[in-house]
């Protein structure tokens, strides 16, 4: 009886939901890839801060070199010592444009972390929409049916006595009962396993329809305003318009004075020298080494702006088809909406991926010739 | 101080550098000039990236914070997730379930018959 009331219970709760409207398994797969492919590739917006804090620091004497850090302390007390006022005041100048750079390096990284959130969020919601759940069924189901089978064929020889029994036109009431019994099974038992499957199946995607409903219709003005904000950050350092001096501009800047070549400064190098300092593009200005990197990340940069926005479209489009009825004629609309969106995100990826690569490559080489 | 505000300074002290740069392109400045004009530019400078700093810590601490309704939403993902598969565990065990009743009928199917077979004995 226990297990009769189990079973009853599954199988009602299952055609309860089976004629709600769901996703289809295509729609189910296409959320799916499209979050794959978004996890697939880890933007990295703070690297535009990062290379704009190289192009801020051509324009002064030193930049600390990040490898050798150095201890600023111990070299501002040699500098006092020597009893050279101007060197103290480049090292406390120097200790500036350290605490400066480390912020904006803290900054490059909290822009980074920003996505890891929306990347988790997406991860769970191509998890949920994974059509491993009825891969499962699946296997649950068949697994019912062959054990429903085994059983069955084995009844038939079990009762063959029964069989005698009737042709003997002896007991003939029970033997028949027992005929029918085994027919009653035998056509349930056919059934059964497409049943459990089919039904299985509508239920489970009428709940991943209905948790990626409420997911994504209330991630949505979120990923909305965290993706125009992120837009808005990337601006200030990819649009030549902002006035506001960074990146950008990076031709406006120009070689350095040359004229502090004095003896102090001759000094001041031999200092630095020693303390594992290195003198920045000094009267170089911008290398075509640093140029190459700078355009790279402004390319970058705005490629990366592009894919967000794209992402941003796509998952209100997403939003928009949930919302509506997914199999009507409304929902069809807004989820094509979604495949193009989802696609254009791809294609700009693959642009950030590449400008990635290369500025990537640049460095490495950079890193080789020093 | 407000974003549009450090916009509009970071935009004033921009036009500032830009015009210092061009000073010190003039070759009838001498060098004690031109060293007050660069020490004067790198005090611009250092204003107009720490106020640049500023902007950003602002600006990422409110996109941060409207992250925290992402992270909910996950985590009833997370378990909406944990909730799915229950479902195909559940569906696993009805299979069980059905599995043991066929076993029972099989086994109430060779009773009857082994009545039948009873039946037909005594009748001979």
């Amino acid at each position: 009886m226990k297990l009769l009331l189990q079973c009853k219970i599954v199988f009602v709760s299952l055609l309860l939901v089976s004629g709600c409207a769901s996703l289809t398994e295509t729609q189910m797969k296409s959320i799916s890839t499209f979050s794959h492919n978004y996890s697939k590739l880890a933007l990295t917006p703070g690297n535009i801060i990062r290379s704009n804090i190289e192009v801020q620091y051509l324009d002064h004497r030193l930049t600390v070199n990040q490898d050798r850090l150095p201890d600023l302390d111990k070299i501002r007390n040699k500098a006092c010592a020597t009893g050279c006022d101007s060197l103290t005041e480049m090292y406390n100048e120097l200790v500036e444009y350290k605490e400066l750079q480390d912020a904006h390096v803290r900054a490059a990284q909290a822009l980074d972390a920003i996505l890891k959130p929306i990347e988790n969020y997406i991860v769970l919601l191509g998890s949920v929409a994974d059509t491993d759940y009825n891969e499962g069924l699946s296997e649950n189901s068949q697994a019912l049916a062959s054990s429903l089978n085994a059983a069955l064929s084995e009844i038939p020889q079990n009762i063959t006595s029964a069989q005698n029994a009737i042709n003997a036109g002896a007991a003939k009431t029970t033997a028949e009962n027992v005929f029918m019994a085994k027919d009653d099974i035998a056509k349930a038992s056919s059934y059964l396993g497409t049943i459990t499957y089919w039904l299985g199946k509508a239920y489970v995607r009428q709940q991943q329809t209905k948790a990626l409903k409420i997911a994504v219709t209330a991630s949505d003005p979120a990923i909305s305003t965290i993706i125009d904000d992120l837009v808005g950050i990337l601006d200030i350092y990819t649009d030549e318009k902002s006035s506001i001096r960074t990146i950008a501009q990076y031709k406006k800047y120009k070689p350095i004075i040359k004229q502090i070549t004095t003896e102090k400064t001759l000094k001041l190098r031999n200092t630095i020298g020693s303390a594992g300092l290195t003198e920045s593009s000094y009267n170089e200005g911008l290398t075509s080494e640093t140029e190459i990197k700078i355009k790279l990340a402004i390319s970058e940069g705005v490629a990366t702006k592009k894919a967000l926005e794209a992402f941003k479209k796509a998952h209100n489009s997403l939003a928009l088809s949930l919302q509506k009825d997914p199999s009507g004629e409304n929902g069809k609309v807004k989820y094509a909406d979604f495949l193009d969106s989802a696609q254009t995100m791809i294609e700009e990826m693959k642009e950030v991926r590449e400008f990635q690569k290369k500025l990537e490559e640049a460095l490495l080489k950079e890193k080789d010739k020093k | 101080m407000a974003g549009s505000e450090r916009i509009k300074i970071m935009k004033v002290l921009t036009k500032i550098i830009d015009e210092i740069d061009e000073l010190r392109e003039n070759e009838d400045y001498d060098y004690p000039a031109k060293k007050n004009l660069n020490q004067c530019r790198q005090k611009l400078w250092i204003m107009h990236q720490s106020i640049l700093s500023a902007e950003l810590d602002e600006r990422i601490a409110i996109t941060k914070a409207k992250t925290k309704s992402l992270a909910k939403i996950a985590q009833d993902l997370k378990a909406a997730d944990e909730r799915l598969n229950g479902v195909a565990e559940k569906i696993s065990q009805a299979a069980k379930a059905v599995d043991k009743l066929v076993e029972m009928t099989k086994k109430s199917v060779e009773l009857a018959a082994t009545v039948a077979k009873l039946a037909t004995t005594l009748k001979t």
